[in-house]
């Protein structure tokens, strides 16, 4: 009964989303050209050296890369201000006498608006590659192992926003956490570079932070697909989600017994 | 007697330019804690952009004959122009929405300049951390035989900015768009500012110095500061002004096709 509960709350969300899709092609506008830009520097550097491949990665595959490590970081917008202005302005106390939990209420809202976005951005974006790069070489099988790491890619991202968006209680202002939360998962989370082409001590302190979990592993294996990593990888992020859930329904706890309401 | 008019009318607009930054900086610095917890996240923003880089440059010193130090003038003159911008006219990014929720009919009721009015309305904090970030780059990388040129470039740079939030606005007057639109619009440019120009070739180049010259932001003054020029400096004067009339004259165009709504609001 829970479990269907909460696919139609998804559901409904996805069905919301399509009724926007207009929306979701302009955002994926922006990945089209973060991926235009991405492509002429990377196109610089490879003809600059005399390989065809750095670190692994060939050109196409560098870019395909970015199509995926883009889709998955901004498909669900900014979650960290969603729920932290609940916080704040303390709309979140209408949530508290609702039959679901919190946090898996807005995690299946979420998930259902963002497939929509992730798909379209996905599409834009995988459509300047192929202009600018050409096809990257993929065998079909692999496709639903492909979404099943970005979906723990995404639902990881998501619970690390959720911590962050009720700590906003304590910060009184969502926004700063946002930035900078984004931009670890954009640099060390190897959204915008592979960590490979990191300084071998920075990449190791990535490789064990869990943003490496939410873009850079699903689009690796996107581009250098595995079985024994993709298990590797979904163990990882299994890890990190069931963590930072936990952590997040305890702030959250935390969070119930300090809002106050008032009648009005 | 018209030239005494024209001053008469640029002396007023500014005492109320004035006025309104005055009230503005007042209202950001009320809630001073929030304020300098914006500031200092936009100031750490900025810099895991350049670590970013950093990390980039050490994997590849040279990127079509940029080295990093070229990097950090992109970014200390893009983050300094952005912050200006911001702090300046802090509206002209929300031009756009104002015009399609009809909140510029409060703007029309005032004796003064419309836009000047509408797009210096409003100050966020966040734009201060980014005008200390480009200055504190700008401390450590420039002799200061440099710094005025790069203060000067700067400002040269907002203003280009400021006009393309307010083009970009202004298209509510012809466009049936909506705030998301102008969201990317706006991001879009910002985000074009903020990468190593010297990538593009061919029509690209064309397309982002000459038809949409959003180079001019930061591209093309980087290039100044690398290796100065008075043709180069009075190049970038002379497009500055041109794009700062061109908008002004989109404004003023898309203005006399502006249909008031019956939008009832405090401005407070």
């Amino acid at each position: 009964m829970n479990a269907v509960k909460y696919f139609f709350i998804a559901k409904t969300n996805l069905k919301n989303s399509f009724a926007y899709i207009t929306d979701s092609v302009f955002s994926a506008l922006f990945i089209a050209l973060i991926i235009f830009i991405f492509s002429n520097i990377w196109g610089v550097i490879f003809r600059a050296s005399a390989s065809s491949e750095i670190n692994g990665f060939t050109l196409p595959a560098m870019i395909w890369y970015m199509v995926i490590t883009e889709a998955i970081l901004t498909s669900q917008g900014k979650i960290i201000v969603e729920i932290g202005d609940e916080v704040i302005k303390g709309e979140i106390a209408n949530h508290l006498n609702k039959p679901y939990n919190y946090l898996l209420y807005k995690y299946f809202s979420t998930i259902g608006s963002s497939l929509s976005t992730f798909l379209i951005s996905v599409l834009v974006g995988g459509f300047v590659a192929l202009i600018m790069v050409g096809p990257v070489q993929i065998n079909p099988i692999i496709i639903p192992f492909i979404t099943i790491s970005c979906l723990l890619g995404v639902t990881l991202h998501f619970s690390l926003m959720s911590i962050l968006g009720i700590l906003a209680l304590w910060v009184e202002d969502a926004n700063p956490l946002d930035w900078l939360y984004q931009k670890l998962v954009l640099v060390i989370g190897g959204t915008l570079a592979p960590l490979e082409i990191f300084p071998s001590w920075l990449a190791s302190i990535s490789f064990i932070l869990p943003f490496s979990a939410i873009t850079y592993y699903p689009a690796k294996l996107f581009v250098q697909f595995g079985f024994d990593e993709f298990l590797r990888i979904t163990i990882i992020q299994c890890g990190w989600i069931i963590a930072s859930f936990i952590f997040a329904q305890l702030l959250y706890k935390v969070l119930s017994k300090r809002v106050s309401i008032n009648g009005g | 007697m018209a030239a005494e008019k024209i001053l008469k009318e640029c002396s007023a607009n500014l005492l109320a330019y004035k006025e309104y930054f005055l009230i503005n900086l007042r209202t950001v610095f009320e809630y001073k804690t929030s304020s300098i917890i914006q500031m200092l996240a936009m100031i750490l923003n900025d810099i895991v952009w350049i670590f970013f880089w950093w990390i980039f440059f050490t994997r590849f010193p040279l990127i079509n004959g940029w080295t990093y130090r070229d990097l950090l003038i992109l970014w200390s003159v893009g983050a300094l122009s952005f912050g200006l911008s911001g702090i300046l006219f802090g509206n002209r990014s929300k031009l756009g929405d104002i015009i399609i929720q009809g909140r510029l009919d409060y703007f029309l009721a005032l004796p003064k300049n419309v836009l000047l009015h509408a797009i210096s309305s409003r100050i966020g904090a966040s734009v201060f951390g980014d005008s200390l970030f480009g200055l504190l780059i700008a401390f450590f990388i420039f002799t200061p035989l440099e710094l005025p040129l790069y203060l000067f470039l700067s400002l040269l740079s907002a203003i280009i900015l400021t006009s393309f939030g307010v083009i970009i606005g202004s298209t509510a007057f012809f466009f049936q768009t909506t705030e998301r639109v102008h969201k990317v619009m706006w991001n879009s440019t910002v985000g074009l500012t903020i990468y190593p120009p010297n990538v593009y070739e061919g029509f690209t180049r064309i397309l982002l110095f000459v038809i949409i010259p959003v180079g001019f932001v930061s591209g093309v003054p980087t290039e100044i500061l690398r290796a100065p020029s008075i043709e180069s400096i009075a190049v970038m004067t002379i497009v500055t002004i041109i794009i700062a009339l061109i908008a002004s004259a989109v404004f003023y165009v898309g203005l006399k096709k502006y249909e008031s709504g019956n939008l009832l609001y405090v401005n407070a």
